[in-house]
């Protein structure tokens, strides 16, 4: 007896009776092999069973001043995965001395391959970052995405008494924290 | 023995008391729901013969009690227990929900297809 169970965003249903099945996957831009557990057993009482898979993909960030290969690196910028929704999974990564951040074991397929959602989370606190989930696919097994996290402008910052219009404050220290 | 293929199974019913005033009947069908065997016993047990590495669908009945199991045959006993079937394995097969994450990342999988093939029946 064969039953194929669809899975989407991680959740399929299917009427299964009681017994041991071999369970095989069918995952595009996953190593099917690596399914877990590839033998299960369904019994009464139990109606919800959780299956692994994992992938062999990598895919590099790399982070510069300008975008490209050649651009000044950025040091300590961090990202994380996601789903489309933005909600996280997994580690932070961050960027090393070259500006590459390198997440391990994402999933690549030459056609069809899955979406990677991602996230930068922070840069190094003298670059912009852009905060919003990118999302990219792999062809091959390693890619590499330039990322760009331009310095900050120069702002200037005037403080005055505020009893005494205009009067300038002589020296003073102000302390801004990103929020 | 009927044959090459064919072995004696014994399927023992646990449970219940069992004698010539408490029969069990037992319809036994094959995969393409044809009856094969059509059998009652006054005995905890009925031995019969069916073909191996198939599956079969024993229907059985004790005192108004309706009892459908799907067994493999890979195995010469097999052990019915009455009064946790009664509770249990005579109901259709309910949804059974699979989460498929990623084991890297615990992230649902956004597509994919687990196929399960059945390779023995609980008893």
């Amino acid at each position: 007896m064969n039953k194929q169970v669809i899975i989407t965003n991680g959740v399929g249903t299917a009427d299964l009776i009681n017994g041991t099945y071999t369970v095989t996957s069918n995952t595009i831009g996953y190593d099917n092999t690596s399914i877990n557990p590839s033998s299960l057993t369904v019994v009464d009482g139990t109606n919800s069973y959780n299956l692994t898979i994992s992938a062999t993909g990598t895919l590099t960030l790399h982070v510069t001043e300008d975008g490209t290969s050649s651009g000044t690196p950025v040091v300590g910028a961090t990202f994380v995965r996601t789903d489309s929704g933005g909600t996280t999974y997994g580690s932070t990564i961050t960027t090393d001395s070259n500006g590459d951040a390198v997440f391990d074991n994402v999933p690549f397929a030459s056609t069809d391959a899955p979406l990677i959602y991602y996230k930068q989370t922070a840069s190094d606190g003298d670059h912009e970052f852009n905060s919003a989930v990118q999302n990219t696919s792999l062809t091959t097994s390693t890619s590499t995405i330039e990322v760009t996290n331009a310095p900050g402008v120069s702002r200037t910052i005037n403080l005055t008494d505020a009893n005494y219009e205009n009067l300038p404050i002589q020296a003073g220290t102000l302390t801004l924290n990103n929020n | 023995m009927k044959g090459d293929g064919y072995i004696n199974i014994r399927l023992n019913f646990k449970g219940i008391l069992i004698n010539k005033n408490n029969k069990v009947y037992i319809n036994i069908y094959d995969k393409n729901n044809c009856l094969v065997c059509c059998k009652e016993t006054s005995k905890p047990y009925l031995d019969v013969c069916l073909n191996k590495c198939s599956i079969y669908k024993i229907v059985i009945c004790y005192h108004g009690y309706k009892i459908v199991r799907t067994i493999y045959i890979n195995q010469c006993i097999f052990n019915i227990y009455f009064n946790y079937i009664t509770n249990t394995s005579n109901r259709k097969s309910g949804p059974i929900t699979f989460n498929l994450v990623d084991y890297n990342y615990n992230l649902p999988i956004e597509r994919g297809i687990l196929n399960f093939e059945q390779t023995s029946n609980n008893n």
